[in-house]
């Protein structure tokens, strides 16, 4: 269901440099800009369940969305947790023949460095530990000011670390190699998945309910706060 | 809804009516979505509590090495049960050991005491079995044997091999002593009738005594076969005699030819005694001949002094009266007689009198010491014409004893007490002898008329023709009938020949042959054991590929 915000106005921009833009968006929280085609729209207020999209490409522009920012709030600190359950309990056991080996992720991290494959244990501790983790705390950051009504210092720069780390965290494909390799394991040993998988499951869900809800709730809070430091 | 359709006309139309608004109440507390959090703390809170709570008390072992103890990995298993987990692994200050850092359960917290010994367990192959194996697959691991103490204890000094005898174990330990170890090992088996019922747990050698303790360990319930009486020997390796009976070769278990053993018995009649008390202390025979002799007492040491060659006799050699071994020559020494310039040979022997049994009882006398009567006993015998002569025991070997014996027509003679060791007097031995008897036979052949048996004789020959020529033909039936009868001796005679003693006969092949087979056995369990030691691998892997060579440089 696409709804037009508004129809582009007559002072579309024309290229500016993007220092401009920002300063030009600050002064006009009531406005937003198409991220494909820069094609600038009103900023109204988006029914439950209702997508807004660009007149001009179709590309999405914001949700409707279910999730308001203190539930944010609340995913942010039940990630942090989870993350922290994951990282210190085991992810999975492993016996054969009485050998009894269970790591948790550093460890399994460190281990995959040990057994000659540095690239891979620097792309899996990336991927599946470091960027999720700086994701969460970053999400804590913005949203526990914008809660208390406080545009936090380096609001910009933030948001664009929070879309890089988006863009490259994947427990999600972490979880899933986990998965295929403990089945994969079970026909040669026995192996029992541990606390720390179940946890990394929760953090997929989580983050990914947590990325579905996008950028777009903390521009706007931040707007409606008013003033970007 | 049924009801009302059950009319026959329609209902009147009802006018339009809003529906009521609903009343809207605004939850002021937290969204439920703070749920999601409480949750995920919880489970971390929970988590917490329970590695808290199983965690036991942390022990220090020190190790020689840290061969086989991974930190994170090994486990400390009592009876196989897993109790903890090695959690470090660090090398001592002065590095001459390692110290494993071990976090036990908390159900095993009360392990941690004093008398509670660790070690690492590996497969290990040596004489007395495999054992470990099972660790090829899963690693090393520390096992325990829990103390009894009730005081604590948080360093521990591991050992180096398994405990051979674990607290609680049910059986008894008894120590054994002996000269000479033989093959015998820690581990080595205890057989009673080729029946393994425990092993060697220890030995010890005492500088002082110049003598070795063995320990043994004996399982229930066959320690009750031990008491007071038991006779043990080393029972190693093959025994092999020849007597008069023939040959016989008496092996114990396989194991026991290969790695050693110790067997025991009951002589007979002991069997009802009362099992002997932990920690009895037994002798340990050389063989099941000797321990199952009767005790020979106090030896009594005696000197005889030959005045011939004594070649053929030896240290060890027996010393037997009338047929009965009652003794052993411990001392062949050369001596010189000025006055008679001769070499004199001086035997030195113990005799054990408590063999002579009955006779020495019946001849005794009342006195102040059995030393002293034994003494007088023999000084009595030899009163009585008792000589002693070195006899050849075995004409193929010339091997010699000495015989004790009344020889008949001797000069008087006494038992020598002016030394501390007592002379018995000799008389030449059996070659010796022949040289005055030849004499006496040519001298008694010297004096036969051979003249008058001629003429008599003569005399003879003409009367026997005369009988024969009457007696010819029943003399040459009789002949033929000899004739016939020596020729089947003879036939029987080959055809035992044949089987028994040619050297293609099948007995022969056979014996000869399972010789060699016994032979080639041996070597290659010997080839096998080695090999194992090795490669222990091996029993999984199978034999390695052979090291390739590598290739010889270029010349240039």
């Amino acid at each position: 269901m696409t709804e037009p915000l508004s129809s582009p106005p007559a002072y579309a921009p024309h290229a500016p440099a993007a220092a401009r833009t920002s300063a030009a968006l600050a002064a006009r929280p009531d406005l937003v800009v198409c991220h494909e085609c820069d094609a600038v729209h009103e900023r109204i207020t988006l029914a439950r369940g209702t997508v807004a999209r660009c007149q001009r490409c179709n590309a999405l522009l914001g949700r409707g969305h279910v999730i308001g920012t203190e539930k944010l709030l609340a995913f942010a600190i039940a990630s942090l947790l989870l993350i922290l359950i994951g990282n210190s309990a085991p992810i999975v056991t492993l016996d054969f023949q009485g050998v009894v080996s269970q790591a948790t992720l550093p460890q399994a991290i460190e281990a995959t460095w040990t057994a000659g494959q540095p690239f891979i244990a620097v792309l899996t501790a990336a991927t599946a530990l470091v960027f999720p983790l700086v994701f969460t705390l970053l999400r804590l950051y913005l949203l526990g000011s914008l809660v208390r009504g406080i545009v936090p210092r380096g609001f910009v720069p933030a948001m664009h670390m929070l879309v890089f780390v988006t863009r490259w965290g994947m427990p999600e494909v972490f979880m899933l190699g986990t998965l295929v390799a403990v089945v994969r394991c079970a026909s040669l040993t026995s192996a029992t998945p541990g606390i720390g998988l179940f946890a990394y499951g929760a953090v997929t869900l989580l983050i990914t309910a947590i990325t579905a809800a996008g950028t777009h709730t903390l521009w706007k809070r931040s707007g409606e706060i008013g003033g970007i430091a | 809804m049924s009801e009302d359709t059950l009319g026959s006309a329609p209902p009147p139309p009802e006018p339009p009516v809003r529906p009521p608004t609903p009343v809207t109440r605004k939850w002021h507390g937290p969204s439920l979505v703070w749920l999601v959090p409480i949750v995920a703390l919880a489970v971390g809170v929970a988590l917490l509590i329970r590695a808290v709570l199983s965690t036991g008390p942390q022990v220090t072992i020190d190790f020689h090495s840290a061969n086989g103890l991974r930190p994170g990995k090994t486990e400390v298993r009592y009876k196989e049960v897993v109790v903890g987990r090695v959690e470090a692994v660090t090398l001592s200050e002065k590095r001459d050991h390692v110290q494993a850092t071990v976090r036990l359960d908390r159900s095993v917290s009360n392990i941690a005491v004093e008398d509670t010994r660790f070690w690492v367990v590996r497969p290990r192959i040596d004489t007395a079995g495999v054992s470990g194996i099972e660790t090829l697959f899963s690693g090393a691991y520390i096992g325990v044997d829990a103390g009894e103490s009730t005081k604590q204890k948080r360093h521990f000094t591991g050992l180096e091999n398994p405990p051979f005898v674990l607290r609680g174990e049910p059986g008894r330990g008894f120590v054994l002593r002996t000269e000479d170890l033989g093959s015998l090992d820690v581990g080595s088996p205890i057989l009673y009738k080729r029946n393994r019922v425990g092993r060697v747990v220890g030995y010890n050698l005492d500088p002082l005594i110049d003598e070795l303790s063995v320990q043994i360990f004996i399982e229930a319930p066959y320690d009750k076969l031990v008491n007071s009486q038991t006779r043990f020997w080393n029972a190693s390796g093959v025994e092999v005699s020849l007597n008069s009976s023939g040959l016989k070769v008496d092996t114990q278990t396989l194991a026991s030819v290969i790695s050693g053993g110790i067997s025991f018995e009951r002589p007979q009649g002991t069997q009802g005694l009362p099992p002997a008390s932990d920690g009895s202390r037994f002798k340990l025979f050389a063989d099941r001949k000797s321990a199952l002799a009767p005790p020979d007492g106090p030896p009594l040491r005696v000197r005889m002094v030959f005045d011939q060659s004594v070649r053929g006799l030896d240290i060890d050699a027996p010393v037997d009266f009338l047929g009965i071994e009652i003794g052993v020559i411990r001392a062949i020494r050369l001596d010189y007689d000025g006055k008679r310039k001769r070499f004199p040979v001086e035997v030195e022997a113990e005799i054990y009198p408590t063999r002579l049994g009955a006779v020495r009882d019946s001849m005794r006398q009342e006195g102040d010491d059995d030393k002293r009567r034994d003494t007088t006993l023999l000084q009595r015998l030899v009163q009585n014409g008792l000589r002693a002569q070195a006899r050849t025991g075995n004409l193929l070997t010339g091997q010699m004893y000495v015989a004790l014996d009344f020889p008949g027509k001797v000069q008087k003679a006494e038992l020598d007490t002016s030394t501390a060791i007592p002379a018995i007097p000799t008389v030449p031995g059996t070659l010796a002898d022949v040289q005055p008897q030849i004499a006496e036979i040519v001298a008694k052949v010297n004096k036969v008329p051979f003249d008058e048996i001629g003429r008599n004789l003569n005399e003879t020959l003409a009367q026997a023709n005369q009988a024969i020529s009457q007696l010819r033909p029943e003399a040459q039936a009789s002949l033929a009938e000899v004739r016939r009868t020596l020729q089947s001796v003879q036939e029987t005679l080959q055809r035992a020949d044949r089987s028994l003693f040619d050297p293609a006969a099948p007995i022969q092949r056979n014996a000869e042959q399972t010789m060699q087979d016994l032979q080639r056995a041996a070597q290659s369990l010997r080839v096998l054991t080695d090999y194992l030691q090795r490669h222990p691998e091996s029993l999984l892997r199978g034999k390695p590929d052979d090291a390739k060579i590598p290739a010889s440089p270029e010349r240039r």
